[in-house]
């Protein structure tokens, strides 16, 4: 996985997804080939809790190659989060906890242990659901584990949600199809939920800049973004000394014209700072930043990328662009 | 996390896979089936069952069997497919004194080049009867044998001769009934079929009013060389006043086949026996005195019957054909109308036959007519009593012809002398539905011996195989290939990695089209 290929726009929401949805169905894939040449060399009973930790293990490894590659971590990371993280506890552990499922529901209703023996594949989904609720479960600890507590409750819920509906829609493709396309489906479909309602790329790995796009400076860019990750700010003018971004008066930018901030939570905002038009326009809308004398503090906008600026004296004009990229990129 | 930490992570798993091999011994007795995630269960067989049907289910079963013959192991490994519906299964006859395999006279026909199935084994899937055609619900059904290691050891064969006078008539012919018979026995085919096995032997015996062996001194000669064999053919020739043909064919079962000088080549030393398949060869019906009529035969061909179906859970049992020399006298038996489901009409015939013969059921409406009467014509003189014939072929587990020609006497001479087999595949395909859910297919022998097995199979619940490619002409189909399974995974992966490209793509896709050029700067003043 690579940062360049991952712009700030909806593909950052996808690409864990098709990571995971990659990883998973691999390692499904595996398992059917093992078993194809070597047979199942296990009990029945264990198929289940096989199955779901395999899977449980692929979206957790997906995880572990989408954070390690995204986040350039170091050898003592990725071995904790494929042995704990993916191996043990999204694997095994995901494996055991439907097997305890299944033990459970067998235990407890005479009806489920007989439908799972006389007709396991037409048994009712209520009696699968708890394994892979379980598998699920476990898929969000193992993420824990690659990512931080810090959004323990998305993966967790991501999980969950993977391996519920991947139960739904192995439940309704092995009615229609065999077991074989109802497994694969399976595990794209805990592989993608998992993947999009866990995490996306996350914009901490992004840095604002502010690029020129018209007059002499084209192409010009400047980041927003200090070294430190702390709050920053960036002034674009034409005053001579100290500014961040300067640009000629004749193309219609005043000495102070414009800010463009980012607090420590990693918004972006943009503050005008002139009286002349400061105006910031996205799809369906248009912000006018120019100073009012008397209101006490600049307006502001939040910034968002590809929003395009146009700072004017009334007759001419320059434009800029807010773009997000890459940190890496850069450095 | 330390190095401890990952030590305890991998003992864990080490602990979990150890537990999950306990549980998968404990569990269940489940072999899986090659090539599937199905699995299936050898049930146990009936105590006291002389013979059983040996069902093959691992990889080493099937060398072993397969070694012995050269051929290859895959052929005897199971093969479930439910997304299409079909079985396959490797079986094996088992029994005797020491629990040997029994080769089964299998007889191939020489049109479809195919066995029939419904001849020698019926088929449950569940309790529903597998057989050829379509079921209630329009589903078709078909069921095969494709039988394996031929047998080439030993095989006794046992020609008992009708010297009754009847057999010198010509039938308006230039050669006798004998002379017919000695020309069918001395046929070149029929003689290969005979001698074909490595150490195959034939006994030739005659009866009419008691049985005599051809040759040997006090005893039965063996005769194991071709140029004796014709000799002895040559000696073939009439005498004796009665035709007693069910109590010959019990002295054969009785007496002969458990002289010594027979069960020094069908039980050797070695534990391995000769196969015996007697040939009854007759031209008319059983007869000892002018009072017989064809009704009064009906209850000492029931004492005979009996006999043979003990026979059949003896060590060893012989094989009976019979072939009747004209043409049939009862006609039409056994008055079952014959429809266009031949395998119905097959069942039917079987189950009349499985019944004990009575006047009525043997001869209709000809139960009280005279065989051989003192005066006047009798059943004899309209043709050979095929019904009997044809209940004693059933018990005996063999066939019957009736034929008239020297040349169509040979074909039945060679179709008694059939390749035996000692294991055969057994394939059925039926509604794929039912193999949504575990099933039960209990196989039982339908000749040769009182046999039975029963299968457990368990199709798979989470995750499986591709199924089997098939096509109307072999509904079995070929395993679909490991191979197959990357047209799900590449398209899936494929489509991944492509979306990984599109989002970038789009992006600068967008920002070329839509972004503004540069513009020339402003003139100065």
């Amino acid at each position: 996985m690579n940062i360049r290929l991952v712009p700030f726009t909806w593909a950052r929401h996808i690409h864990v997804a098709l990571v995971t949805v990659s990883t998973s169905v691999f390692c499904w894939w595996a398992l059917i080939v093992f078993v194809g040449l070597r047979g199942a060399m296990w009990s029945a009973q264990l198929d289940g809790p096989i199955f779901i930790g395999v899977l449980s293990f692929g979206v957790v490894i997906g995880g572990v190659v989408a954070e390690g590659t995204l986040d350039a971590r170091g050898i003592k990371w990725w071995v904790k989060s494929i042995l704990l993280g993916a191996l043990l506890i999204g694997g095994v552990g995901a494996g055991l906890g439907a097997w305890v499922a299944n033990f459970l529901l067998l235990k407890i209703s005479s009806s489920a242990a007989h439908n799972f023996e006389i007709a396991p594949v037409i048994s009712s989904i209520r009696y699968a659901v708890w394994g892979f609720c379980a598998g699920g479960l476990f898929t969000g600890l193992g993420l824990v584990v690659v990512r931080g507590a810090k959004e323990m409750f998305n993966l967790l819920g991501g999980g969950l949600a993977g391996g519920l509906a991947a139960s739904v829609v192995w439940w309704i493709s092995k009615e229609t199809y065999d077991p074989f396309f109802a497994s694969g489906l399976a595990a794209v479909t805990w592989g993608g939920v998992t993947g999009l309602l866990a995490w996306v790329v996350p914009s901490s790995l992004y840095s604002g800049w502010v690029r020129v796009l018209s007059g002499t400076r084209f192409g010009w860019r400047v980041r927003v973004d200090g070294d430190d990750n702390s709050s920053s700010e960036l002034v674009v003018g034409h005053y001579p000394l100290g500014l961040d971004m300067w640009l000629p008066a004749n193309e219609g930018v005043r000495e102070l014209h414009l800010s463009v901030a980012v607090t420590e939570d990693g918004r972006y905002l943009g503050r005008g700072m002139s009286l002349y038009p400061t105006v910031v326009s996205r799809f369906l809308e248009r912000v006018d930043l120019r100073y009012d004398p008397e209101k006490p503090v600049p307006l502001e906008t939040p910034l968002s990328s590809g929003d395009m600026i146009t700072l004017s004296d009334g007759q001419t004009g320059t434009h800029l662009e807010f773009v997000m990229l890459p940190k890496r990129e850069i450095s | 996390m330390g190095f401890k930490d990952v030590l305890a992570a991998l003992c864990m798993t080490a602990m979990f896979s150890v537990t999950s091999v306990a549980f998968a011994d404990e569990g269940d007795n489940f072999q899986p089936v090659s090539g599937s995630m199905a699995r299936m269960e050898v049930l146990d067989r009936d105590e006291g069952d002389s013979y059983y049907l040996r069902v093959f289910s691992t990889e080493n079963e099937c060398q072993n069997l397969t070694d012995r013959f050269g051929e290859d192991y895959r052929d005897c490994m199971p093969i479930v497919d439910p997304g299409n519906g079909n079985v396959r299964l490797a079986v094996q006859v088992i029994g005797g004194r020491d629990n040997s395999p029994l080769p089964l006279p299998l007889r191939v026909s020489d049109e479809t080049h195919t066995v029939n199935p419904h001849r020698y084994i019926k088929v449950s899937h569940g309790v529903d009867d597998v057989r050829d055609g379509e079921d209630n619900q329009g589903v078709e059904r078909h069921v095969e044998i494709v039988p394996h290691g031929e047998v080439s050891g030993n095989q006794l064969f046992v020609l008992l001769i009708d010297r009754s006078p009847s057999m010198n008539a010509n039938d308006g012919g230039p050669r006798s009934r004998m002379e017919k018979t000695q020309r069918a026995l001395l046929m070149d085919s029929v003689v290969d079929g005979f001698f074909g096995g490595l150490n195959n032997k034939v006994l030739l015996l005659t009866f009419s009013n008691d049985v005599r062996g051809l040759g040997g001194n006090s005893g039965y000669e063996l005769i194991s060389d071709r140029s004796r064999y014709r000799d002895l053919v040559g000696q073939l020739s009439t005498g004796g006043t009665q035709t007693r043909l069910y109590e010959s064919i019990g002295t054969v079962v009785d007496d002969v086949l458990t002289h010594a000088d027979v069960t020094r080549f069908t039980s050797s030393g070695t534990g391995v026996y000769a196969q015996v398949t007697v040939v009854v060869l007759t031209d008319g019906f059983n007869w000892t005195s002018s009072s017989d009529t064809c009704g009064s035969n009906a209850r000492e061909l029931g004492r005979l019957l009996r006999r043979l179906n003990t026979m059949s859970n003896e060590p060893n049992p012989a094989t009976i054909y019979t072939v009747g020399l004209g043409t049939e006298a009862i006609i039409d038996f056994p008055w079952i109308q014959r429809g266009d489901d031949a395998v119905l009409y097959d069942d039917q015939v079987r189950a009349y036959l499985n019944q004990p013969p009575t006047p009525l059921t043997l001869c209709g409406s000809l139960a009280d007519s005279y065989i051989d009467p003192s005066s006047g014509a009798g059943l004899e003189d309209a043709g050979i009593d095929n019904a009997s014939l044809a209940w004693i072929a059933h018990v005996g587990g063999g066939d019957t012809y009736v034929r008239r020609g020297a040349r169509q006497l040979a074909l039945a001479f060679e179709g008694a002398a059939a390749k035996r087999y000692e294991w055969f595949e057994l394939r059925y395909h039926t509604d794929p539905t039912y193999f949504n859910q575990s099933f039960e297919t209990e196989l039982r022998l339908q000749a040769f011996a009182d046999a039975s097995a029963r299968v457990m199979f368990y199709p798979p619940a989470w995750f499986g195989l591709p199924e089997a490619s098939t096509t109307d002409e072999d509904w079995m189909g070929e395993p679909t290939p490991l191979r197959a399974t990357l047209g799900f995974v590449v398209p899936v992966m494929g489509l991944a990695i492509s979306l990984v490209f599109v989002g970038s793509a789009s992006f600068n896709l967008r920002r070329g089209l839509t972004r503004s050029r540069p513009k020339e700067p402003p003139q100065p003043g």
